[in-house]
């Protein structure tokens, strides 16, 4: 008996489970398709990479700074409550 | 850092605090959220700071603020119309907390049980304002949104290199991805993607929640989650490659 020896996973599959792949959620087989499409392709390496930074690139734009106007008010409201009910 | 674009313009007529009936609507009880990651995050860690604010440290607050309020602000946005109305949202969750806090019982994290406020606050106020989106609306449509331009591969019936790319990514340059325009180019192409997406990528890759997280608090599937994020981040993937090459590949 022989096993069926998975087909080659193609650039176009690969972009499509990329996100899969990140997450961890993909099938063993696809992964280590995956893995294996990686070792003769740069260019899906390049995609990947991209990828990777489009993600690191996003989670920058968490990094904002609070209005110091902003920063008053709630301040103040602070104080209101430290003061307790009138 | 505050990134241009992104920081509320300063303005005379930012809602002022109004302590109202608004505030019985958002109540912490409402707000409280069932910490699934309360083993992996010891309630200890809030231990100090909660008896700080109690205690009515202000500098204890303000460090509270600074971490939080640019994410309840992003977050708040997701749900209603305006940045105003997100930042009158935002204020009326702090004034939740500040109510609660004496009560809070510490069976989450701080941060989720303020999360928890917030989103209740904001949810409040979309059905006021009659946004709120029916939940078909979250899901993925379409049958599958190619995550790259077919036409950049080969054809599937390529005699020597069947589906593999004709015009392939090019990479990108570090010195490019760090420059403040980046940035913008991500903030723009998250701004303009259907709201699913947009909500899915914004607590996954801004805020950086969890899938399960994200799944609980949108009230999606893990599968659907994962098809918009996938939606998103390859549309934001899109923009930067037009920004840095101007779309072509090699």
């Amino acid at each position: 008996m022989t096993a069926r020896a998975p087909a080659q996973m193609t650039c176009r599959e690969l972009v499509r489970v990329v996100t899969e792949y990140f997450e961890g959620t993909i099938s063993l087989e696809d992964r280590t398709r995956l893995e294996h499409h990686l070792v003769f392709c740069d260019w899906c390496v390049d995609y990947l990479q991209q990828m990777r930074d489009t993600l690191r690139v996003t989670g920058k734009l968490r990094e904002e700074d609070v209005p110091p106007e902003v920063e008053g008010e709630l301040l103040r409201a602070f104080r209101d409550w430290k003061r307790g009910p009138p | 850092m505050a990134i241009q674009g992104l920081a509320p313009a300063a303005s005379a007529d930012r809602p002022r605090f109004a302590r109202s009936v608004r505030l019985l609507r958002c109540s912490p009880d409402r707000g409280t959220v069932v910490d699934t990651t309360a083993a992996a995050r010891p309630l200890a860690e809030d231990e100090p700071r909660l008896l700080a604010l109690r205690a009515g440290d202000e500098k204890a607050f303000l460090e509270l603020v600074r971490e939080l309020h640019p994410s309840m602000l992003r977050i708040a946005s997701l749900f209603v119309s305006s940045r105003a109305v997100a930042e009158e949202v935002v204020q009326e969750a702090w004034l939740g907390v500040l109510k609660g806090l004496a009560a809070f019982e510490g069976r989450s994290s701080l941060r989720r049980w303020i999360f928890g406020i917030l989103t209740n606050c904001a949810k409040t106020r979309a059905v006021r304002e009659a946004r709120s989106v029916p939940f078909s609306e979250l899901l993925p449509e379409g049958e599958d949104e190619p995550a790259v331009d077919p036409s950049r591969f080969l054809p599937g019936d390529h005699p020597r290199w069947p589906g593999h790319w004709s015009a392939p990514p090019v990479a990108w340059a570090e010195e490019k991805l760090i420059q403040r325009e980046s940035l913008e180019v991500v903030q723009r192409a998250i701004e303009q993607l259907p709201r699913g997406q947009r909500e899915v990528i914004v607590l996954r890759d801004v805020e950086g929640w969890g899938s399960d997280e994200v799944c609980e608090s949108l009230g999606l599937t893990e599968v659907n989650q994962r098809v918009l994020l996938h939606r998103a981040r390859s549309k934001v993937r899109a923009a930067l490659e037009v920004h840095f090459q101007g779309g072509g590949g090699r």
